[in-house]
């Protein structure tokens, strides 16, 4: 493709070349290069014709071909003679080491063949043959040096990458950039427009060198250990000296590189994974609210170095809380040369299930500050929070498990004073107590038994009274009794008396009363004698009524026998 | 008249002079929750001697876990729970200090769950039932006994059996209640270093204790410097009252 090209330019200028003594040059700059490292290929001749050039299948061209034609006057032997010459540049690399050789560049005229000379290349591994120190560069027109704010890192800690190009040679234009490469996982945010380019000036090995300042780039290394930073690469367009003419030429920079070291064990538990400078406040949404509605409590970060990836802080609640839904995060980060910074709202919504003064315990983090090298501990109090009781139970809404594992803990501190021991009274306690609760037991057993023997002595006097006066009925009646009635009628009261008296007497009925009967109260409720007695005239009476002697009998002795019957009871 | 003036503003003065009784708990929660631990325990302990409660045991625990005295935390956190028995948070802690002392340990409840159930009605609610069925039992008795026979008798016979059963049953609350604040019925080990003995100042004995066991106090000794306790291996020993912390 490149011979085709060259092949028709030739053609089309040959037509227009003067006649002057056979001159072709080729330059090849630099000799010795590494692995995709620019090289400037340039020719100058005044041969017309058509043109060959043998270039090595391994170079790779660069951007467009710059085509060009100067002519002088000079005077050779006092005669005036008008030169005339074509230029040619154009860059490209190679991809792998070795020796090539460019040209010899053939230009066939119709005299013959006029060749320019051979050029050869050496082309080596990429060895860095670009220092970091600028002034051990200067050997060479453009090089770059990649800049960075530090070898060695914690992981976490934000890296600052820029390019520095340093040219001894006039810079038309920056025609390009590539970003910063690293060998492993990062997240890089570039702080300026890559093609955005800042001049100034640099002394160097007391010469004054204009330096260009491109790509800077933040950049977070995702893993611990060592990171290889592949050089950057950039295509200016500048004035060639010696030809002064505008050349391209790609630019590649030095390789460095960044240690990223794990953070130092002591991990605290309320570590958010900030590497920085951080400070925390928090306040609640209301300082006054019922029981079972949600107060947000708005926790916020601010602070420099990875505010972007910082986790939400624990925050701990007190007894009869809980939180109400996911965390919102509302974060205004803008990213600089210091790493992330600005500011992280976390709000957290809070269900108040208990009435009282609540006193949250205050909010803590921890990070890690790389330029102390060490952890700190910041928190920040919370103002007490007033839940007025609306006499309800609420029930808790679960917290939701975080998926992460987290180190169980223990649970925080209660601010209201719960659960008193109980104030007794020493009434109440041991066997005072036992007789206090069994004194109302005692006091209806007792009261009753009382009321009960009243009761019972109460009836037993009225039940002698009744005893008495039916006994003194019964012996009036009896000695009452008309000795003109014939002594048929007169046995008939007696008995009748008599056993109504003991009907009475044992409050049954008179048809209860018999012999048997009798008998059986014998002897706690009538004596012996008297139950023989009163048999004894239920016999004699029954002898004379049934025997025959009614009108002979003499019923007076068996009325008295029945007097003493009746009075006997009353003994 | 300026004796007297002096007397009514002194009077006035009297109430505001006084610590109120949750001064020692409020210092002891500051003191928390400026991580001086050491102090929030000295004040929660104050706080405990002037009037046990739930919130002064937990938070002396919390104190303690913090400085990671675990035998102590524990300790505080089981009697935390002889106040609020059925409190999640501190049976989680107790639950939680129990594995720091020992990973194979299964943390159990120090109370069987018929004395939760009755301290979670409260002193007052058994005290109340038992005075007011011991009331109604004793209008039955009295009833009963004072009349021969009546309708009404039959109905106190027959209201007699309910009213006997809520009578035993708060009785035994208000027993088991009063047992409880008033005994100490288990301790812990102050920590791994404690001696324990065969007889109180008698023969010392190779004991290797799980730092997590509760052990059970069986009686005491000269003034209660000396406890004998029960292992959950039920062997007795004896242990000095000073290394112990008992509940």
């Amino acid at each position: 493709m490149v011979r085709i090209i060259f092949l028709h330019i030739m053609l089309l200028v040959a037509g227009i070349s003067f006649a002057q003594d056979e001159y072709i040059k080729l330059d090849v700059n630099p000799n010795t290069v590494e692995v995709g490292q620019s090289i400037s290929v340039s020719i100058k001749t005044n041969v017309n014709g058509r043109m060959d050039m043998n270039l090595p299948d391994g170079f790779i061209q660069s951007g467009a071909m710059n085509t060009g034609m100067s002519s002088s006057v000079v005077y050779i032997n006092g005669k005036q003679k008008r030169l005339r010459y074509d230029h040619r540049s154009f860059t490209g690399y190679f991809e792998e080491a070795g020796t090539y050789e460019i040209g010899p560049v053939i230009v066939e005229t119709r005299d013959g063949e006029v060749k320019s000379e051979l050029k050869k290349i050496k082309v080596i591994r990429r060895q860095n043959m670009i220092s970091e120190d600028p002034s051990k560069n200067m050997n060479q027109a453009i090089f770059g040096i990649v800049e960075q704010s530090s070898k060695e890192i914690y992981e976490g800690e934000p890296l600052i990458l820029e390019g520095k190009i340093y040219a001894q040679v006039e810079v038309l234009e920056v025609q390009g950039f590539s970003p910063f490469q690293l060998d492993g996982p990062y997240e890089e945010h570039l702080l300026v427009n890559p093609n955005a380019v800042n001049g100034s000036y640099s002394v160097i090995n007391g010469r004054n060198i204009e330096t260009y300042k491109i790509g800077k780039t933040l950049i977070y290394p995702e893993e611990i250990g060592e990171f290889k930073i592949k050089p950057f690469h950039s295509v200016l367009l500048f004035n060639d000296p010696r030809t002064n003419f505008p050349e391209r030429a790609k630019i590649l920079s030095n390789e460095t590189s960044v240690k990223v070291k794990p953070l130092p064990e002591g991990t605290p538990q309320t570590f958010i994974g900030g590497v920085g400078s951080f400070d925390i406040s928090a306040s609640l949404s209301d300082h006054k609210i019922d029981q079972g509605k949600v107060v947000e409590l708005k926790v916020k970060l601010t602070g420099v170095g990875n505010l972007h990836n910082v986790e939400k802080p624990k925050v701990k609640l007190a007894s009869g809380m809980t939180f109400y839904g996911d965390v919102e995060v509302v974060d205004s980060i803008n990213f600089s040369a210091q790493g992330s910074e600005g500011s992280k709202v976390f709000t957290y919504f809070i269900q108040a299930n208990r009435p009282g003064d609540i006193k949250l315990p205050p909010v803590e983090i921890s990070y890690f500050n790389p330029i102390e090298e060490k952890y700190k501990t910041i928190s920040c109090k919370i103002s007490s929070l007033k839940v007025i009781s609306t006499g309800e139970e609420i029930e808790e809404v679960p917290e939701e498990i975080p998926e992460e594992i987290q180190a169980p803990t223990m649970q925080p501190l209660i601010t209201e004073k719960i659960g008193k021991a109980p104030k007794t009274n020493p009434l109440l306690e041991g066997w005072k107590g036992a007789v206090l609760i069994f004194s109302p037991l005692m006091l209806g057993f007792l009261a009753g038994a009382v009321v009960r023997v009243k009761q019972e002595n109460k009836e037993q006097t009225l039940l002698n009274k009744q005893r008495w006066q039916h006994r003194a009925d019964a012996a009036l009646a009896l000695s009452s009794l008309d000795d003109s009635d014939t002594n048929k009628d007169q046995l008939k009261e007696i008995t009748d008396i008599l056993l109504g008296f003991l009907a009475k007497e044992f409050q049954v009925s008179k048809g209860e009363i018999s012999r048997s009967f009798l008998k059986s109260k014998v002897p706690n409720e009538i004596d012996q004698d008297i139950f023989d007695q009163t048999i004894a005239v239920f016999d004699e009476v029954d002898a004379i009524k049934y025997g025959g002697k009614v009108q002979d009998s003499e019923v007076s002795l068996i009325k008295e026998q029945a007097i003493k019957i009746v009075k006997s009871f009353d003994k | 008249m300026k004796n007297i003036v002096f007397f009514i503003l002194m009077t006035l003065f009297v109430p505001f002079t006084g610590r109120s009784t949750d001064d020692f708990f409020n210092n002891g929660l500051e003191q928390l929750l400026n991580k001086d631990y050491v102090g929030a325990k000295q004040s929660f302990l104050k706080d405990i001697e002037q009037q046990a409660s739930y919130s002064s045991y937990y938070n002396y625990g919390v104190a303690a876990g913090e400085l990671e005295q675990w035998h102590e935390a524990k300790w505080a956190f089981e009697s935390a729970l002889k106040y609020k028995p059925l409190d999640s948070d501190g049976q989680y802690n107790a639950r939680y200090v129990t594995h720091q002392l020992s990973d194979e340990k299964i943390w159990v409840h120090p109370y069987p769950w018929l004395e939760r159930v009755v301290l979670g009605f409260g002193s007052s609610t058994w005290w109340f039932l038992a005075l007011v069925s011991s009331v109604f039992l004793g209008l039955l008795i009295f009833n009963i006994i004072s009349k021969k026979s009546s309708k009404m008798q039959k109905w106190c016979w027959r209201l007699s059996f309910p009213a006997l059963l809520i009578f035993g049953i708060s009785f035994y609350g208000v027993y088991s209640i009063n047992q409880h604040y008033e005994q100490e019925r288990y301790a812990i080990i102050k920590d791994n270093t404690t001696e324990f003995y065969i007889s109180p100042n008698g023969v010392q004995i190779q004991e290797n204790l799980d730092p997590a066991n509760r052990l059970s106090v069986v009686k005491y000794f000269k003034d209660s410097t000396w406890v004998q306790i029960k292992s959950e291996g039920n062997n007795h020993l004896w242990v000095e009252a000073s290394n112990l912390l008992t509940y």
